[in-house]
């Protein structure tokens, strides 16, 4: 009954996508004003009804995970009953099938609340908005229905003799059931699905043809929603990997770490040059570029989650159906880019295309040569497309990719004999520069290095790919690779962090720069040798230099935050002045009233703080290991640690976990008893691998990080010794803060004005009301 | 020590860990066989050549089909054998690990190059690693070009000097003139700032 209830809700959501999307387009072209209405309208609940449908289907997914109904094959795979209600729930995103119905959810939230009141500015965009939101959500409805879809009924390929309903379940994997779990999948896909807003915008934008900044206003705070999620939940992803994975660190460049970090790099550089737009007109092709990368962006990283192209830690996530989503990224950068071409973007058009189609290259050549291909399905409903397919998509590719190379090469010959016009561009910009000391300047730059950073990343990421397609290599590029390659990247990042809201419009003069940055520039010198004696200078020095990069780092994040603290003191004693407030009051009042601006240096404070913590913690741990008696001690930077003793703890139906208690002391004095331990977990047909699970001690200056390595005799836990695992991290409790400071500086910047918050216009044409 | 485990990754299906941190077979028994071979006065470099040399070699294919060949009646022979390999890289004590271990090891400990966590960079991998940076800087030198062009365009003098320019003129007659026009000037572009 659930299993029927839930696949009829999917179903019929796709059918209202389906609906939704004709709906849109018509309306899109409908010249009739009331006709526009009228579809728009249907459009807009088409929308809301897929919404519905995708809650109730999630909500029966829920039901079935905490009422153990195994009748359902996605429930048994994923959960069993010892099991705490909190991870039954968590559950639902556990595996492949149920992540993507949460993917579907989230989108259709998104369509939902899109369509819900839109600005009347974007008015007339909105029925292709809802278009292309469809199209987003047919494509996905699509893969929960067909392929993997949670409300399978049966037992799984492999598997057809056993007794059906089972009495119990399979049992999550045991590094799922962590309570940063619960929110790291959420967050992000919150941050990966709200890209696709933006991206609705921006296609809408044109293929309407109203290519002027409104719809960049309108998206703004859907991007910096999404953006702030994409952050967070990959900050959440840190935490989980530093409190779970006890590889003493919480980032490893994995390629899944990687691919979501991508999009938020380019969504980086968007926020930043949407505000150029707005100023100045400029960068209105740049813009869509950012926008359509974003989103293909976005795709991308399922993709490589899913595919297993790569090898990564996040294994548990691939099954067969990357194709799928290679070809939905395929057909949404051909929508994207056809658009932009007819608009007369053809540089940018080009500049996609070379994109996909590079992609494209490595990843079709890097399966068919080195004979990569995605692992057998975890899932048995996700069957893996046919290999025609595939080269009916190449063929695709190098169609488009050479008639677009022939367009972008006659473009920019054009372009040069004519002056540097192109012939018709709907996107031409404003463009008007003074100086290369302006805030503009500093915008392109911060973009230029954003990409850069972004294309870094992704370069990293699919070089044992390409490398192995290209020359027959097989190589690695893991951690000892990016840790050389992003740093400088970064470090210019964050001195543009600090200069580039300091700068003024149009064009500074030396008397600007003075006033600006005098005092940050003494502050971040005076903090040079006063970090140098504080002990900043263990790490590599830079070749014959006598500085280390630490210590660069450390002096940037310095002056970074006197800029921003000179910044808030500045405004406040103006507003005192001007007002007669408090300080404080003005500092609150001037924060408010300037939510973007002031808003957006908190997230500038969060930036630094978090490079700040990095820095610390990665260059400056300490690692010791030793193998222990019960009674023995371990010395660490002033910390004792004496192992008191090793204990069994068991939850029936769930785990068993072996904790070693160890007191911690500091000068003599205890300060508490830490558990570091080794979780088995039960379930049918689960890695039964011990898991170690770190017990950390956080403090503001260093974190005490312990792992119980082994336990030499589990049968005589009085007399066994242990392997314990030490480490120190310095300062890592503030990455974890920055992460808490960044939300609340989006936080400040969302806020809704006054003005926002007043309800549109609304006429009346024949009973149908509507938006001015 | 740290810094050589922190160069080498784990291929056993573990997704890349580098060995100093991952704690499955493979990374013990590398990192057993690096201990020794820091003790025998390797260098990092001397140590990671042996290692990709080592693990490319046709020996320790041999070893591993053995292995899988032949399973645990092979036990002695593959044993023996995996001690003498490593004596050619030199690592003249190994104990500790049984012949699971061993079979464990030679089935995942990755072949050649791809145990390091970075290619070096020679060859045809320089090209993977100065590519961001060469792009970064021709991208640059591209945006700087259209910079370029914009700036020149910005600045057509007027047809007919309207009030600005005069004025702008007139400032800069003289020093004075020029400082307190600057001030306005400042002045009026803070309100273009948000």
């Amino acid at each position: 009954m659930a299993a029927d209830l839930g696949r009829f809700s999917i179903l019929f959501a796709l059918l209202c996508a389906a609906y939704t999307l004709v709906a849109g387009i018509y309306a899109g072209r409908a010249k009739d004003r009331l006709r526009q209405e009228q579809w728009w309208q249907s459009a807009r609940r088409g929308l809301l009804a897929v919404f519905l449908l995708c809650a109730l289907a999630i909500g029966v997914l829920i039901h079935a995970f905490v009422t153990h109904n195994y009748n359902i094959t996605y429930v048994w795979s994923e959960s069993n009953r010892g099991m705490p209600v909190q991870y039954k729930v968590s559950a639902v995103w556990g595996g492949q099938d149920g992540s993507l119905l949460l993917w579907v959810f989230v989108l259709s939230c998104y369509g939902a609340l899109m369509v819900w009141r839109p600005q009347p500015t974007v008015r007339s965009i909105m029925p292709y908005t809802a278009a292309v939101m469809a199209i987003t959500q047919v494509f996905f409805l699509l893969l929960v229905n067909f392929t993997a879809n949670p409300f399978r009924v049966g037992p799984p390929h492999g598997l057809e003799g056993m007794k059906w309903p089972p009495p119990d379940g399979r049992g999550l994997n045991p590094l799922l059931q962590n309570y940063w779990m619960q929110l790291h999948p959420p967050a992000l896909y919150i941050g990966y699905v709200g890209l696709t807003v933006p991206f609705c915008y921006g296609m809408a934008a044109l293929m309407s043809g109203k290519l002027d900044s409104d719809w960049i206003i309108a998206v703004r705070r859907w991007t910096l929603f999404a953006w702030t999620f994409l952050g967070c939940g990959i900050l959440l992803g840190g935490i989980w990997a530093y409190e779970t994975l006890s590889f003493g660190g919480y980032w490893a460049w994995d390629p899944v770490e990687n691919a979501s970090l991508i999009p938020w790099l380019t969504g980086t550089a968007f926020l930043h040059s949407v505000m150029i737009q707005e100023k100045k007109g400029m960068l209105k092709g740049w813009n869509m570029v950012l926008v359509i990368i974003t989103f293909a962006l976005s795709i991308f990283g399922t993709f490589l989650t899913r595919s297993g192209i790569i090898q990564s830690v996040h294994a548990f996530a691939q099954s067969g159906i990357g194709p799928y989503f290679w070809t939905f990224l395929l057909l949404m950068i051909i929508l994207g880019f056809g658009f932009l071409f007819l608009r007369g973007w053809y540089v940018s058009a080009g500049l996609v295309t070379l994109f996909t189609f590079g992609l494209f290259i490595i990843h079709t050549f890097g399966r068919l040569k080195t004979g990569i291909h995605p692992p057998a399905p975890d899932t048995p409903n996700a069957p893996l497309p046919p290999e025609g397919a595939e080269y009916l998509l190449l063929a695709v590719s190098f169609a488009v990719a050479g008639a677009m190379a022939y367009v972008v090469s006659s473009e920019l010959i054009g372009i040069f004999k004519n002056d540097g016009k192109p012939r018709y561009n709907a996107l031409q910009g404003d463009n008007e520069f003074e100086s290369w000391l302006s805030r503009e300047a500093a915008f392109l730059v911060n973009n230029w290095l954003f990409v850069g950073a972004a294309f870094a990343v992704l370069f990293g990421t699919m070089l044992p790919n390409l490398t192995e397609a290209l020359w027959g290599a097989k190589i690695t590029v893991a951690g000892p690779y990016f840790n050389v390659v992003m740093p400088p990247i970064g470090l210019a990042l964050l001195f543009l962090t600090g200069v580039g809201p300091l700068i003024p419009w149009r064009r500074a003069s030396p008397k600007n720069l003075w006033r600006n940055f005098r005092l940050p520039a003494a502050v971040a010198g005076a903090s040079l040798p006063l970090l140098w004696l504080m002990g900043v200078r263990q790490d590599a020095y830079i070749g014959p230099i006598p500085i280390s990069f630490s210590l660069i780092v450390l002096a940037t994040c310095v002056f970074v935050t006197a800029t921003i603290v000179w910044e808030f003191y500045r405004g406040a004693k103006a507003r005192h002045a001007l007002t007669g407030e408090s300080y404080f009051a003005a500092l609150i009042n001037l924060t408010l009233r300037n939510r973007r601006r002031y808003g957006g240096y908190i997230v500038h404070f969060a930036v630094a703080l978090f490079f700040a913590g990095v820095t610390g913690s990665m260059m400056y741990k300490v690692e010791v290991r030793k193998d222990l008696h019960p009674g023995d001690t371990l010395r660490i930077a002033g910390y004792e640690l004496k192992l008191n003793k090793v204990a069994i703890e068991r939850v029936p139906g769930w785990k068993e976990s072996l904790v070693a208690h160890v007191d911690v002391a500091l000068k003599g004095r205890k300060l508490l008893t830490l558990k570091p331990r080794q979780d088995t977990f039960e379930g049918f047909g689960r890695d039964m691998q011990q898991t170690p699970i770190p017990a950390i001690l956080y403090t503001p200056q260093h974190d005490l990080y312990l792992v119980l390595r082994q336990v030499a005799n589990p049968n005589n836990l009085k007399s066994t010794s242990i392997h314990l695992q030490v480490y120190l991290f310095p300062m890592v409790l503030w990455v974890w803060v920055s992460g808490v400071i960044f939300l609340i500086g989006n936080f400040v910047c969302m806020l809704p004005g006054a003005k926002e918050l007043r309800a549109p216009e609304r006429v009346t044409v024949k009973g149908w009301v509507m938006e001015r | 020590m740290k810094d050589v485990t922190s160069s080498l990754v784990c291929k056993c299906g573990c997704g890349n860990m580098l060995i100093s941190a991952c704690e499955c077979t493979n990374a013990q028994v590398y990192r057993a066989i690096v201990t020794q071979q820091i003790k025998a006065g390797m260098s990092k470099e001397e140590i990671l050549d042996s290692l990709v040399k080592m693990t490319a070699s046709q020996k320790l294919k041999d070893l591993a089909e053995q292995v899988e060949r032949e399973g645990a009646v092979a036990e002695a022979a593959v044993m023996e054998g995996f001690r003498q390999l490593l004596k050619e890289y030199g690592v003249e004590r190994f104990s500790g690990f049984g012949f699971g271990d061993v079979a464990y090891f030679l089935k995942n400990c990755g072949r050649g190059e791809e145990i390091l966590g970075a290619p070096k960079a020679q060859g045809v991998h320089l090209i993977g690693w100065t590519l961001p940076f060469i792009l970064l800087l021709v991208s640059g030198g591209v945006i700087g070009m259209f910079l370029m062009r914009l700036k020149n365009r910005a600045i057509p003098a007027p047809s007919t000097p309207d009030s600005a320019s005069v004025e702008r003129s007139q400032a800069t007659s003289s020093p004075s003139a020029l400082s307190a026009y600057e001030a306005r000037l400042d002045e009026e572009l803070k309100k273009f700032d948000f």
